[in-house]
This record gives structure tokens, C-alpha cells and sequence, in this order.
């Protein structure tokens, strides 16, 4: 059965695209993997993989798509569903049609969020978002990948105690440090792992390991 | 009436497009009423949305909260007709509530 992750975020620059370009090219090397790329025009993910083709890295079980509107992305996953374990949807940064689509489409939403107040307020929109989606699909899972957190600061750790009672969201267990290998490696079409930071590839592989183990207790 | 057999699918359904559809585009309709533009029209796709402003223009909205029991006999008696659920419902509507 194909399953369908869903990163969402209204705010711009929190990480989406690195999440979703990370997960797609390590999904892909166990199961064939799709790449929705959403966020057009802009299309980091979209650029990504051509970077990726060039630079002649495996993509054998991974394929791109894009999608221009919600219309456009169901049919999409319509087509790539029959051919694929996953699709891994990178939204765009608004709550629009697009978003409410890909948060009642996924199997699991993933909200990638920074220790800071800005990132939290911004989530506020989204999360009436997943109220009335719930509404729909009471199963909805939506959960924080916290990004660029830096564990090592009392700000951090007071802002994601705060953003745990007040968003009410779950989290995921693995964190992602504030490190320069994702961009490197997302510049070079690379995921973390393939790249030469060990922290950050030891991250990456922790963060899509505990995706997947939410997605197998899904299909029980 | 008997309806004629068919195959039950052997792949489980991705997720419900109707469903999909149907709350994406309430988004949408939330936002053209708050006079938010995300992006700018085509010359193709403003005469569409005239054309079809201009015809939903003696039509009003309803948003109802029911069971999600009802919602399924809704869909799947639209389904069977070939209908959308609002033709449906305003069938309903003018069989029962017509004579009164």
C-alpha cells in the first residue's frame, strides 16, 4: 500500500524542502519512492533531483513529480500510487487549497519547525488547518520535526517546552542540528548521508528511520 | 433495481479524492472571499472563473456539519446518479419540502 508523507509549513525557509528531498533519497534505496514537488515556482526540490541526475547519483527507485494545484497533485498521486511504496510531497509555504490537500492526503504530516517564536506564531494558521481536517479524517497525523535546533541553548529548550503545550502537535523523537551539511549536500543534489558530515548523516538516517517505523505501525 | 456486479478493487483506496477535493477546495472558496490573490489569473482562467461566478451567481452557500453516516449515503446516492451531492440534496429538498 502506498503511504504518503506530507511536509508542511506556512512559513518560508524552515527546512521542507531539506526534509523532503532527505526522506525521497533515502526511502528510494528500499522502495520505489516518488518526490511531489509542490512549491512552484520556486522548485528546490524539482532542482534538487535534476542536480542529482547530472551529478549521476542513484535515482534508479526515485522519480520526480510536480504540481501546480491541488487538482493537478491528486491526479499525480493517482498515477505515481500504483508504482510506488511512498510519495513524499514538499507543500508549499501558505495555507492555501494545496495544503489542506496534502494535509488530508498523508498518511503522516510533518511540520518542520525552528526554536523560535516567529516559526511557532506561524504554525498557528496551520494548525486550524489540521483541526478541520480532523473534522474529515479523525486518523490525521501531524507531527514537529524540529530543524536547525540548537539543543545546546536555553532559549531552544524553553521554546520547544512552550511549543509542546501550546501547539499541541506530537513530535518526532530525532532532532536536526543548525548545520551547513544539509544545504551543502541539498546544493550538490546529495541527501546528508551521502555527504561528509557524520553528525548531520547520522541525523538524517535517525529522522527517516523513525519515519518509517510510523509508517509501518500504519500498515498493521 | 439490482445494480450490476462489479470487481471490488484489490488495491486499497489511496485516499478518498472527493474528500481531497472537496476540503482543499473550501480553502479556496475561504480564500476568493477574503479577496486574498496568491497568484495572478490568466486571461483563459478569469474568463472561466467569471463564467462560472456568473452562473453560480443565483446560488448561495450552505456549510452543514452531519454525520459522517449521512455523508456517505450523500456521496455514495450522488455517486449512483451521476449527480454532485448539492443536486442531490436540492432534490431532496424540493421532494420533501416542496408541498409545504
Amino acid at each position: 500500500m502506498t503511504q504518503i508523507v506530507g511536509i508542511v509549513q506556512v512559513k518560508g525557509g524552515v527546512g521542507r524542502s531539506t526534509i523532503a528531498t532527505n526522506l525521497a533519497a533515502i526511502f528510494s534505496v528500499k522502495k520505489p519512492t516518488a518526490l511531489i514537488d509542490c512549491d512552484l515556482p520556486q522548485g528546490t526540490s524539482a532542482s534538487w533531483f535534476a542536480v542529482r541526475k547530472l551529478e549521476q547519483r542513484s535515482a534508479a527507485n526515485l522519480t520526480l513529480a510536480t504540481a501546480r494545484d491541488y487538482r493537478e497533485l491528486v491526479v499525480r498521486a493517482r498515477e505515481l500510487a500504483p508504482r510506488h511504496s511512498y510519495l513524499i510531497i514538499d507543500a508549499p509555504p501558505r495555507i492555501a487549497e494545496m495544503t489542506r490537500a496534502i494535509v488530508i492526503m498523508s498518511t503522516l504530516s510533518l511540520v518542520p519547525l525552528g526554536a523560535s517564536a516567529a516559526e511557532i506564531w506561524s504554525t498557528a494558521d496551520l494548525l486550524t488547518t489540521i483541526a478541520a481536517a480532523r473534522q474529515y479524517r479523525p486518523d490525521i497525523d501531524a507531527r514537529i520535526v524540529w530543524n536547525r535546533f540548537r539543543g545546546y541553548t536555553r532559549e531552544a529548550l524553553e521554546i520547544s517546552d512552550a511549543a509542546r503545550r501550546e501547539l499541541g502537535l506530537g513530535e518526532l523523537m530525532t532532532r536536526l542540528g543548525y548545520r551547513v551539511a544539509y544545504s551543502e549536500a541539498l546544493a550538490r543534489g546529495l541527501s546528508a548521508d551521502e555527504w561528509q558530515d557524520r553528525t548531520a548523516h547520522g541525523e538524517i538516517l535517525a529522522l527517516a528511520t523513525e519515519v518509517m517505523g510510523i509508517l509501518k505501525e500504519k500498515r498493521k | 433495481m439490482t445494480r450490476t456486479k462489479t470487481k471490488p478493487p484489490m488495491r486499497k483506496p489511496l485516499f478518498d479524492e472527493d474528500e481531497v477535493i472537496s476540503f482543499a477546495a473550501m480553502g479556496e472558496a475561504r480564500t476568493e472571499d477574503a479577496g486574498h490573490v496568491f497568484g495572478a489569473d490568466t486571461e483563459a482562467t478569469g474568463r472561466k472563473r467569471k463564467s462560472e461566478k456568473k452562473a453560480d451567481a443565483d446560488r448561495s452557500g450552505l456549510s452543514l456539519r452531519l454525520s459522517p453516516e449521512v455523508v456517505a449515503r450523500l456521496r455514495a446516492e450522488a455517486e449512483r446518479k451521476g449527480k454532485t451531492i448539492d443536486q442531490v440534496v436540492e432534490k431532496l429538498v424540493h421532494k420533501h419540502l416542496g408541498k409545504h
